[in-house]
């Protein structure tokens, strides 16, 4: 006994809901699925990495829950530079860290009360509203390690994850 | 008449073949079965111990404080008695079970919730000598005077196995995101 699925009728007799779900050919409509999801697997895991923000340590610029896009690609023609906004692999794709880069390998970084000192000049950071007062002894950024911090001070610094990190658990910029 | 008979014993000497390699075959995924139970009987109780951790250390609002004295007191047994726990800044190494099971309690009573997640892990056990290591992934989410503090950090934990099954005792953060050196550790 043999069934046989018959999707593919006339055009004069299919009707518009069958065209819309399954097209004139089920065999082609599943192949060009298979594709697009093969294509979309593929996107998301090596070129658009979809972010949710949660926590508030990069407040005001990423609001908690918010939806964002990190491209995976970036820092393969370009080193990471400071002010970018980048992803941190925590576990693979599943956890990350969004942080911004404040200090490049080799430069002397230190907080006082609150201003950014880059090689022991004052910083001007735009993307901060509320500048705090955090306070930190000057420290050299090891070589191929950046120095990441979030966006909101208001955070006291003992409470935030900041700190140096090594190039290679950077995965990527937000790139909206 | 000898034809039929003929073919009749080649049916069943056919049917008692494929019995006996159905039966074979039967056998054959069984013991893979019971192969496999035994191959990754370890591994299935550190990650049984560290979904229960992670379980014990969550805190809902609400919760009174004799469930905070049990839970403290149950996660005591996934813990050798010697054990270290440096979980980095802000957290202030522990080197005793006590100590450690007083440090839950206190963070426990003090926040309004905790959410503890375990989002990767990966653990490989050394047999001959009894111990193994679980790199693993931690989210935690505490809520705390209205307002909730997210962290992720990645752990490495060492397990010895005893009597009692596998315990840790040792807990360290793994590279990740390494805090500046001279800052003062929060204290909550």
């Amino acid at each position: 006994m043999s069934l046989h699925l018959h999707f593919s009728p006339p055009d004069h007799q299919a009707s518009l809901f069958q065209r819309i779900l399954v097209g004139r050919d089920l065999r082609i409509t599943l192949r060009r699925g298979l594709l697009v999801a093969i294509a979309a697997w593929l996107f998301f895991r090596f070129v658009c990495l979809p972010v949710r923000v949660r926590g508030s340590s990069m407040e005001p610029t990423f609001q908690n829950g918010e939806m964002h896009a990190a491209c995976l690609l970036q820092h393969l023609w370009r080193n990471p530079q400071r002010g970018d906004v980048v992803v941190i692999s925590m576990s693979g794709t599943r956890a990350f860290y969004l942080k911004r880069i404040l200090a490049l390998p080799g430069e002397r970084i230190a907080f006082s009360n609150g201003v950014l000192l880059i090689d022991g000049r004052n910083f001007e950071e735009a993307y901060i509203e509320e500048h705090g007062t955090w306070t930190m002894p000057e420290m050299t950024v090891p070589d191929g390690e950046y120095f990441v911090a979030g966006d909101n001070r208001a955070i006291p610094i003992e409470r935030h994850t900041l700190g140096t990190v090594n190039k290679s658990m950077i995965m990527g910029g937000v790139v909206f | 008449m000898s034809a039929s008979r003929e073919n009749g014993s080649v049916g069943k000497v056919q049917q008692r073949r494929s019995n006996r390699l159905l039966w074979l075959a039967v056998v054959l995924l069984g013991a893979g079965i019971v192969a496999y139970m035994i191959a990754t009987h370890d591994l299935r109780q550190i990650n049984g111990k560290l979904n229960r951790i992670a379980r014990l250390v969550s805190k809902r609002t609400g919760e009174g404080p004799l469930t905070g004295l049990t839970r403290a007191r149950e996660i005591m047994t996934c813990f050798s008695s010697n054990v270290v726990v440096d979980l980095g800044s802000p957290w202030q190494k522990v080197a005793e079970r006590e100590e450690l099971t007083a440090v839950i309690h206190h963070t426990r009573s003090s926040a309004e919730s905790i959410d503890v997640t375990v989002r990767d892990r990966n653990t490989s056990v050394q047999r001959t000598n009894h111990t193994a290591v679980t790199v693993t992934t931690v989210e935690a989410a505490v809520g705390y005077r209205g307002s909730v503090d997210r962290d992720v950090r990645i752990f490495r934990i060492f397990w010895v196995k005893d009597r009692a099954g596998w315990v840790i005792e040792r807990v360290e953060a793994a590279d990740s995101i390494r805090p500046p050196p001279g800052l003062r550790a929060w204290e909550s």
